[in-house]
């Protein structure tokens, strides 16, 4: 249940019920929401209990969340939609993001040739695999640390913050080590539970993505382990579930979109080429996306996709994505929206 | 004009005018000068089949270009 108090509610108050409600034996947590108390209860609410709440002159009302026990995520526990700080880049909000780059981190120069390209064409973020999981062992397994290291050279010396997918909790301190401003949690991973308590202790930016066959319950619920362990920034990103369709590598399911607005606070993001896997589709299914309501669209660039060492098909080229950004700024615009700010480059890098 | 038609003019002027001042940030964010709109107006032009008349389009961009220059900083 989420407890709303009234704006302006006594700190010694809400005090008082929070440990009224800890009695009762539920698991209690407070909102980070500055404008007024909100506190989400973990466990059953017995009855006499919620009409006791219910009653209180100092609380406004007591909501169920729309999934049972997915509070902290839940859009009752904020006055706004959320916004997270990536490296300065703020997703969520009004501003659409564009994050672009590498499937794979396949080499210094290369990173580094991708990153400038996609940093002129206004990507906000740069994406690159250090670790990928693979449905063969025998594909390209990534560069891992090392890889991480190009990433985040190369983010520097173009001026953008970068992210990278974690697959193994043992692997945080060479995230952190690295300072890679965001830790990408995969489709594979979605359900890692270990994974997901040791990602959410460091409270970096986190980048969530739904599980190939993941229900959207499943998904917040995996959110809610995120930010019930210490992480306050967590975004999502639909990438396409598993469907009886064969003619695309996923399918993507916008039809979630602006449900998820109405369920969660947490920023939503697309990721069109995993779902779809075919380039050219790439441009129309961002524009869904976005008109569906995400905050922006994470794509994949290459300057010579048939060499890529992963993912070639879905993967953009510099002009191609150049054009997709353009597009995004002015369906934004259309929408009311605008196109995130470009970030400012590091003084000497270019 | 009936209540809907009204409501889609509304609409129209409110992403026309979304537009104009998404073009005035990007403006604000880059850092060099863009180059001369003249032969980028011309371009537009030559692409253009919509029923807006052309002398139009020039006044019209010429406007946006005009106001956009003076709040840049």
């Amino acid at each position: 249940m989420i407890v709303r108090f009234q704006a302006g509610a006594a700190e010694e108050v809400v005090q008082e019920v929070r440990e009224r409600l800890e009695r009762a034996g539920l698991r209690v947590m407070r909102s980070l929401e500055p404008s007024r108390p909100i506190l989400a209860l973990a466990g059953k609410l017995e009855r006499s209990l919620a009409k006791e709440l219910a009653a209180h002159e100092a609380i406004e009302r007591v909501d169920s969340p729309p999934v049972p026990d997915v509070l902290l995520v839940a859009r009752g526990m904020r006055e706004l939609h959320s916004v997270v700080d990536v490296g300065g880049v703020r997703v969520g909000g009004r501003g659409v993001v564009v994050i672009a780059g590498p499937c794979s981190v396949e080499g210094r120069e290369a990173v580094l040739d991708v990153a400038r390209a996609v940093r002129s064409a206004g990507a906000h973020i740069l994406r690159g695999g250090a670790f990928k999981p693979r449905t063969n062992p025998y594909a390209f397994q990534g560069f891992g640390v090392e890889g991480l290291r190009q990433l985040k050279d190369a983010g520097e010396a173009v001026g953008l913050p970068v992210v990278s997918e974690i697959m193994d909790a043992a692997d945080v301190p060479a995230f952190l080590e690295h300072d890679i401003d965001c830790l990408q949690i995969g489709a594979r991973n979605m359900q890692n539970f270990s994974l997901l308590k040791a990602v959410a202790r460091v409270n970096r930016p986190v980048l969530l993505k739904r599980g190939l066959a993941a229900t959207v319950e499943e998904w917040l619920s995996a959110a809610e382990y995120l930010a019930s362990g210490g992480c306050e920034q967590v975004m999502l990103c639909e990438r396409g579930i598993r469907t009886f369709e064969k003619a695309t590598r996923n399918t993507l399911d916008l039809t979630i979109l602006p449900l998820l607005r109405e369920w969660t606070h947490l920023p939503i993001l697309v990721d069109p080429a995993h779902a779809c896997g075919i380039a050219r589709l790439i441009p129309a299914l961002s524009r869904a996306s976005i008109a569906a309501g995400a905050d922006g669209v994470a794509v994949e660039v290459h300057l010579d996709p048939s060499t890529a060492r992963s993912d070639g098909p879905q993967a953009l080229l510099p002009g191609e994505f150049a054009s997709l950004v353009a597009d995004t700024r002015v369906l934004s615009g259309v929408l009311g929206r605008n196109l995130h700010p470009a970030p400012r480059a590091a003084p000497g890098r270019a | 004009m009936t209540p809907a038609e009204q409501h889609q003019l509304r609409a129209l002027d409110r992403a026309i005018l979304d537009l104009v001042d998404e073009r005035l940030r990007l403006l604000q964010e880059v850092e060099s000068r863009p180059p001369s709109g003249t032969a980028a107006l011309e371009d537009l032009l030559r692409r253009h089949t919509g029923g807006f008349p052309a002398g139009g389009v020039r006044e019209l961009f010429g406007v946006i270009d005009r106001h956009c220059s003076e709040i840049r900083p």
